[in-house]
This record gives C-alpha cells, sequence and structure tokens, in this order.
C-alpha cells in the first residue's frame, strides 16, 4: 500500500489509529504488527511469508548469539559470530537471489554468450530496506551495542513497523529499541507528527508527481522533437522529483512515526544546497550513507589502514550503495562516479573548492549531482548515452525548440516553488514566525496549512494525477 | 521536530505553551476530523454507477476471491474502488484543476484552458495516419466514379478556428498544414470543403461556432458548415423556417476531461421544421450508445424516430448525444427536403448537429458511420450502387481524420 492513496488515507490510517489508541498499551506493538503485515500484503500478498521468515531469523540468531557469550556482553566470539554470519548469509542471500539473480544471468549471457534463461522474479518491494533494518540488528547484537530482543512482536514490529516498511528511512534498531517497549504518545507528538506526514504527503503529491509527470513526458518524447534545453529540462525535473518524492516519503514516515510515539531520524537535510559531494551525501539518504559506513565502511577498516586501503574502501562502499539502489548497470556507474568524486574532493579538490566563492561551489555540486541523476534515471544504456549527448550539444538537437518552450511555460511556476522548497527558507519563516507570534504559529498556521495540504493532495488522488511509485528497484 | 520553547523573549501575551498546546490539540483534532470524516461519510454515502462530470463508469466493490487476492487484483481494485468512490468526488477533481491552474498551467489532459472559458483540445498531426485515410477515400472514389457524385466536408476543430483563444505558448500543431495536405492528395474527382474562413468569419461576429466545454461544433456551426458545402459543390441553400427549442446546462467533453470550477456550461441549440417531417431509420443500430433511443422502439423492435432529437439525453450528462441518439452504424432518413437525389453521408459525430440543415435539402439520406460499419451485407460501395445513391458527402472533423483507424471499413 501507499501512502499516496485514498485507501491507506481514509481507510488504513484511521483503522490503524483507533484500534491503536483504544486497546491497553500492553497490545499496541500487536496492533501495529498486524497493521504492517496487512500494509504489506496489501501490495505482497506471496511474499510476505519471506519477511516473517526474516524477522524469524534475526529473532532466533540474535537470542541464540546472546546466550552463547553467556553474560558477556564483550564476548565476540566463535558462537556469536556464527550465529550472526548466519543471518548476514540469510539477508544477503535472499537480496541477492530476489534482486540480483536476473541481472547476473543477464550478465553472464552478455559476457560469456550463455542462454540461461532469468528467473523473472518479482522484486519483493521493500527488501532492500527491511534486509538492511534485519541486518544492523543482528550485527548490533552481535557487537554487545543493544541486547538481543525477546520478545518476538517487538521485533517484529521494528522490522514489519510500516511507516519506514516500503521505502525508509533505513531505522535501526538500537536507535528505537528502547522506544519498542516503552514510548510515550503524547499530543505535542502526534500533532507534530500531523504536520510532518501532511508536508511529505504534499511533497511527494503536489510537488514529485506534478514534476515527474514532466520528466515522464521528456523522457517519452520522441528523439527528433526534443531540444537540448529539453534534455536538461528533463533531468531537472527528475532531479525534484526524486528528491521531493524521496524525502517526502520520509516526512511521512518520521510523521506517521510520531503519531504512534517513536522517533526516527532525519533521512534528509536539503541535499540540494549543498556545497560539494562530501556535502551531499551528508544530507542524501543519510540512514543509507550511515548505515554503509557503519556495518561496511568502517568494519572494512576504513581510514585507520593508510591512504590507500581508505581509496579502495571508499570506492567499494560507493559500489555497494550504488547498486543498492537497483540490480543493473546504471546503478553501478552512479555509485561509482559518486566514489570517484568523493574520493577526488578527500584528496584534493575540496582544498581547492574551499578557495572559490560560495556560489561556485554551490554550481559545481549541483551540476554533479544532476548529472549524476542523469545516471540513475536510465536503465537502458542507449536511451542513457543518447540523453547525456543531447544535454552536452552532441545529439544534432537545436539548443531550444517550441515544445520546450511550451513544457517551460505550464511549469514554471512549479519550478520556481520546487526551487524555493529545495532550500531552508520556509522552514526559516516558520521558525522565525513560531518565535514571534507562537500562538497565531500553532493554532493557526500549522492546523490550516496541514489541513490544507491534506484536503488538497486528496484531490490530486481523486483526479487520478499521475502518482508513480519509484521504489521498486530498489 | 524542533517545537517552538518558551523564550523569554516571546511577546508577553499569554504562556507560549499553553498556545502551543492549545494549536496541538487543534492539529491533531481537525486533521483527524478530515480523515475520520473522509472514511465514515465514503462508507455511508452510496456509491455511484458513474460520473457524469467526469463522464465515465466508476469502479464499484470488487467481489473477494483467494485468486484475486493472490494475483494482487483484488486489492488494486479496492485502491481504484477507494479513490472513485470517495467522498466529495466531484468537487475534489474540481479542486484538482483549480490547484493545476492555480500554478498556472493552461494545459490538462489534451485540452486547453482558453479565454472566454473555451475549453480547447489539442491537435497533433499524425501525418501518416491522415494520409493512409485519404488514400482509404481516393480507393472509395474510385470504385464509386461514374455513380455518384462525392465531397468532403472537412470541418476544422476549435483549436485552429478559435486559435486566438488559444494560451500564448502552446504546442498545437497548425490544422491549416493538414487540410492543406489533403487537398493536396485528395482525389480530384471529390469535391472539397474546408469551411475554416467562414467558421471564423462568423466566430469573430460573435456566432458561438464552437461549444465552449465540447469538442463538436454547435448548430450554428454546423449550418455554416452545411451551407459553405453547398457552395463548393454549386447547390443551392434551401430555405429554412425553424422552431427553436434550447437545451441548457451542458457541460461537454472538453471540461469532463479538466472540470474547472469557473467552467461556464454551454446551451444546445435544437433547429426542428415543423414543416418537414422526418422518419430516421435505424438501420443497423450498432453504435456508440446500447441502442437508438428507447422512446422510438416499435412493437417488432426496430427503431424508428419521427425527430432528429433524441429526448432521453435531454437529462444526460452527454446531452450532444440529444442529436440522433449518438452514432450508429446506419441510418436511413425519409424527409420532405426540396432534392429528390439519393444522398449518402459518411460521417463522424460532426454530421449529426448538421442534419436539421441536410433534411431541408435532401428527400433520401443514408449515414453510415464507419466506426461501426464492420461486416455488414453490403459493402459501402455495394451500398452505394444498390441504393442508387446519387451523391455521397464525407463529413469528418480535421482530428477525426488525423486520429481514427476506420477507414479502411471503406474497401
Amino acid at each position: 500500500m501507499l501512502f499516496s492513496s485514498t485507501t491507506f488515507l481514509f481507510a488504513f490510517l484511521p483503522l490503524v489509529l483507533i484500534t491503536y489508541y483504544i486497546v491497553p498499551r500492553a497490545f499496541r506493538n500487536a496492533v501495529l504488527f498486524v497493521f504492517s503485515l496487512v500494509f504489506y500484503a496489501w501490495g505482497e500478498p506471496v511474499y510476505i511469508a519471506l519477511m516473517i521468515a526474516s524477522i524469524t531469523v534475526a529473532y532466533i540468531t540474535g537470542i541464540y548469539a546472546d546466550k552463547s557469550r553467556k553474560g558477556d556482553p564483550s564476548d565476540c566470539g566463535k558462537a556469536p559470530l556464527i550465529s550472526m554470519l548466519a543471518a548476514v548469509v540469510w539477508n544477503i542471500g535472499l537480496l541477492l537471489f530476489f534482486k540480483y539473480t536476473d541481472f547476473f544471468i543477464g550478465a553472464a549471457n552478455g559476457i560469456f554468450g550463455t542462454q540461461v534463461r532469468p528467473l523473472g522474479l518479482v522484486l519483493p518491494i521493500g527488501i532492500s530496506f527491511y534486509s538492511f533494518q534485519t541486518l544492523s540488528y543482528v550485527i548490533d547484537v552481535y557487537r554487545g551495542e543493544v541486547k538481543s530482543q525477546k520478545n518476538f512482536l517487538a521485533l517484529g514490529t521494528y522490522v514489519a513497523l510500516f511507516p519506514q516498511l516500503i521505502a525508509g528511512p533505513i531505522v535501526r534498531y538500537k536507535d528505537i529499541a528502547e522506544q519498542l517497549s516503552s514510548r510515550r504518545e503524547t499530543l505535542d507528538n502526534f500533532s507534530a507528527g500531523v504536520k510532518r506526514f501532511c508536508v511529505g504527503l504534499g511533497k511527494k503529491v503536489i510537488l514529485a508527481n506534478s514534476i515527474g509527470a514532466l520528466f515522464e513526458t521528456i523522457s517519452n518524447t520522441p528523439q527528433d522533437e526534443l531540444s537540448v534545453a529539453a534534455s536538461w529540462l528533463g533531468i531537472i525535473a527528475y532531479t525534484f522529483q526524486i528528491y521531493f518524492d524521496f524525502s517526502g516519503y520520509s516526512d511521512m514516515a518520521i510523521g506517521l512515526g510520531k503519531m504512534f510515539g517513536f522517533e526516527f531520524l532525519e533521512n534528509f537535510n536539503y541535499p540540494y544546497i549543498s556545497d560539494s559531494i562530501t556535502d551531499f551525501w551528508r544530507r542524501w539518504h543519510i540512514s543509507l550513507s550511515s548505515w554503509f559506513r557503519d556495518y561496511v565502511y568502517i568494519p572494512l577498516g576504513g581510514n585507520r589502514k593508510g591512504k590507500l586501503r581508505q581509496c579502495v574502501n571508499i570506492m567499494i562502499v560507493w559500489f555497494l550503495t550504488g547498486f543498492w539502489h537497483g540490480a543493473n548497470w546504471n546503478f553501478m556507474v552512479w555509485g561509482i562516479y559518486f566514489g570517484i568524486i568523493l574520493l577526488c574532493e578527500k584528496l584534493f579538490l575540496l582544498k581547492i573548492l574551499g578557495r572559490t566563492p560560495g556560489i561556485i561551489q554551490h554550481l559545481y555540486a549541483l551540476l554533479l549531482i544532476v548529472t549524476g541523476w542523469g545516471i540513475f534515471a536510465y536503465e537502458d544504456t542507449s536511451a542513457l548515452l543518447q540523453n547525456f549527448k543531447n544535454m552536452f550539444g552532441m545529439g544534432g538537437l537545436p539548443l531550444i525548440n517550441s515544445q520546450t518552450v511550451f513544457w517551460l511555460s505550464q511549469n514554471a511556476v512549479l519550478i520556481v516553488i520546487l526551487v524555493i522548497a529545495s532550500t531552508p527558507l520556509i522552514k526559516r519563516i516558520g521558525d522565525q514566525l513560531a518565535i514571534n507570534s507562537p500562538g497565531f504559529y500553532s493554532c493557526v498556521c500549522i492546523p490550516v496549512i496541514s489541513v490544507a495540504l491534506l484536503i488538497v493532495c486528496s484531490a490530486y488522488l481523486a483526479g487520478n494525477a499521475f502518482n508513480p511509485f519509484l521504489y521498486f528497484r530498489f | 521536530m524542533r517545537r517552538p520553547t518558551a523564550k523569554p523573549t516571546a511577546r508577553p501575551t499569554g504562556k507560549p505553551e499553553s498556545k502551543v498546546r492549545a494549536g496541538s490539540i487543534i492539529t491533531a483534532v481537525s486533521f483527524l476530523a478530515v480523515i475520520f470524516g473522509f472514511a465514515v461519510a465514503g462508507a455511508i454515502s452510496p456509491d455511484r454507477e458513474r460520473s457524469e462530470m467526469e463522464n465515465r463508469p466508476l469502479m464499484q466493490i470488487p467481489e473477494f476471491s483467494l485468486k484475486s487476492l493472490k494475483d494482487g487484483k483484488f486489492t488494486s481494485d479496492i485502491e481504484t474502488y477507494m479513490s472513485d468512490q470517495v467522498f466529495l468526488k466531484d468537487q475534489l477533481v474540481t479542486l484538482k484543476t483549480a490547484a493545476d491552474r492555480l500554478l498556472m498551467k493552461t494545459y490538462q489532459n489534451g485540452v486547453y484552458f482558453g479565454s472566454d472559458g473555451y475549453y480547447l483540445q489539442d491537435y497533433q498531426e499524425n501525418r501518416a495516419l491522415v494520409e493512409k485515410n485519404i488514400s482509404c477515400i481516393n480507393d472509395f472514389a474510385d470504385s464509386v466514379s461514374g455513380k455518384a457524385d462525392i465531397s468532403f466536408l472537412l470541418v476544422p476543430n476549435a483549436v485552429s478556428v478559435l486559435s486566438d483563444k488559444l494560451p500564448a505558448v502552446t504546442q498545437t500543431d497548425d490544422q491549416l498544414d493538414t487540410s492543406k495536405f489533403i487537398k493536396e492528395s485528395l482525389s480530384d474527382s471529390i469535391t472539397l470543403c474546408c469551411p475554416f474562413e467562414e467558421l471564423k468569419n462568423a466566430a469573430e461576429k460573435e456566432t458561438q461556432v464552437f461549444y465552449r466545454t465540447d469538442h463538436h461544433w454547435t448548430s450554428e456551426g454546423a449550418q455554416i458548415g452545411f451551407e459553405s458545402l453547398m457552395t463548393s459543390m454549386g447547390e443551392s441553400v434551401p430555405e429554412y423556417s425553424f422552431q427553436t427549442e434550447k437545451l441548457s446546462d451542458f457541460y461537454g467533453t472538453l471540461y469532463s476531461k479538466a472540470p474547472d470550477a469557473s467552467a461556464k456550461a454551454d446551451e444546445i441549440h435544437l433547429y426542428s421544421d415543423p414543416e418537414n417531417s422526418v422518419t430516421v431509420n435505424y438501420v443497423s443500430c450498432g453504435g456508440d450508445h446500447d441502442t437508438p433511443p428507447a422512446e422510438w422502439k416499435k412493437p417488432d423492435g426496430a427503431y424508428v424516430g419521427d425527430s432528429l432529437f433524441a429526448r432521453d439525453p435531454k437529462t444526460q450528462k452527454d446531452k450532444y448525444a440529444v442529436f440522433l441518439g449518438g452514432n450508429f452504424s446506419l441510418i436511413e432518413i425519409e424527409t420532405q427536403g426540396e432534392s429528390d437525389e439519393n444522398v449518402l453521408i459518411i460521417k463522424d459525430s460532426y454530421a449529426n448537429a448538421a442534419m436539421p440543415y441536410f433534411c431541408r435539402k435532401y428527400k433520401h439520406i443514408s449515414m453510415i458511420d464507419l466506426r461501426y460499419y464492420h461486416m455488414e451485407e453490403l459493402s459501402v460501395s455495394e451500398y452505394v450502387s444498390q441504393n442508387d445513391i446519387d451523391r455521397v458527402i464525407f463529413l469528418y472533423d480535421i482530428d477525426f481524420v488525423n486520429s481514427d483507424n476506420n477507414f479502411v471499413w471503406l474497401d
């Protein structure tokens, strides 16, 4: 099920809220777990078995790892290690099998000229997110950073929790371990959750979907009707679409979490105002990059084993980060692309950039980010290359044509709004207002804007506007 | 979430904490009121069969089965059901258009929001298809040459006739290019009439030649088209003495594509001549409506009307179907018109509004709609020879020639 649907807004959400708040506290995890299973089964009635199996594996291996170290939390001996590795093999295995098998078969067929038939498996939605969450649990238990969860329902609630189940953020077990057993739902938190959810919904339904329609149109336009400006417009549209879609989902997840008393960490922090790519990756999908940092980069030795080793580690991490986004060459290239830029920045570029004016730094970062989305957006290699040729004037296209002017004219206001919404400007105005006139801000602005966003989003959903789900590949 | 905290510098009116508290209550309650309100209202309000506003059937509650659950059809049907039957659906759809217009979008779902409340349908030329369709018409002309005179009333659409009402920037193609191409490629044996100038001049003199909310021409537009055709054919224009009936509250197909609260309803003018009795015989009833108008059903099951206007659609959304009750495979009309010629009109829905004028002119009129005239007993050219057709008139709008694939049925 998607948050951006009338089924979620006007059936699922009211039902889960009312059930959650009328049952005694002791049953609240059970309510969340059952509703989360329904939420997942809604789109994946078969693959739900897989998720339950993953939870069970994590549950058993976690408890076993804890037990086998006989009360010494620093014991990372053989038994806990084996237990952790079993869970890692299970999770990575599942991910490899469902997500990557066909890619490897295709690649092998291409390289060796074999004729192995692809499995044609449908990727279970959200598997990349919940596998990583499960992994964070078993690894942290192994490292002795958290105690294993004895209550199956609590662990199940953690993995399956519907707010972050299908599009993140990747919530780490240790961050919400306490909240799973004892959390306080408060009115202030609930209302902050409402505000956050409505803002996220608006970002997804009004902004991302509208500009996504432009990218969709441009990428489906025959080559001979395009222009250089149009191919830039297309990729800029995608740049906005993926940010507002993804961060909108994260906002909705964080907001829903608050409604049920959870505090999730932030996942985005205005990534498009970055002044370098290093900065960008501190602001974009924070839960993913910190996951890779803590569970891949640092275990590989991080920066503690010499410069060369650090460079290798960085490239490994960014290759994996790219590949995590989808089983395709373009995602790999996209990861390596950022790996190389980050390396350069680390080695010398940041120093040079530091001496240039701020505007140059921002333009530098934006250009590389947008170019990166040009790699990310096209899974078809020939379309990807064609688009780059078009963007850089090698596609034999006019600089601009009347069709492009039309697209611009239809989306000009939207693009201005998108630019403003990509910066912290609106938040700053809100914060200022909250200080200067707290009553007006909390009693008028917040409720009016939240409800208005909710209703306008319902209008877009009822009007059957373009409403894609971008994370089938993740 | 950063909540504003009470600072000593905050204005000294009341306690900020209590205001924040009150704000939390207002926010939470209004949010819950909306989601529970829509949930409950949606559950208790009766489901609608179709949306008149959007001119389409709405999803009904799906039947549950294990199989449909397993393959995901059940849940996706529920999603469609929930969005189709959402409470205040029509108002929400209108609100969506309003939001888009606030974003200064002048184009939605294939239509432009023109000036003076006109919806104008976008036109993207498909030269290959036009070429194919014209060659079908040419082939047909060859096959009946010598038997019947052939003419072609090619109607330009509002997007070109009323191009001054379009937004400043559009992506529409020029229909004059298409009509020029058609003129060049059409067989010399066919008399072509494209009343672009005539319609444009009339529009400039404040005659409403196209509906604001629908893609069709008005009865007045159709009259101009008819008279231009007569002039091109070298025929006299008949005298009319019409009585007028007006149908108000017409929101047409273009409105359905982008329902806007500020749209102004159209009026349909029905011109009938009390001196000219007509008999409308629905010979072959395949068409875009299940049956011809029910009021004309005879005891033997045949449909024979005594008017060009159906009573039923007057109360329905699709009010343009008032003309003949919609489009049907083959209709034969007998009138008290001036000329004894047997006329066959091969047509799209634009012809329907022009029938009052044709009926004043011709006694025997057949109308064939190639979208439905498939696998009939007689091919069109056989129909021409067996019914001693003297005159074949093609009546199509440019958009139709540019998009329809049924001209092959002329063969």
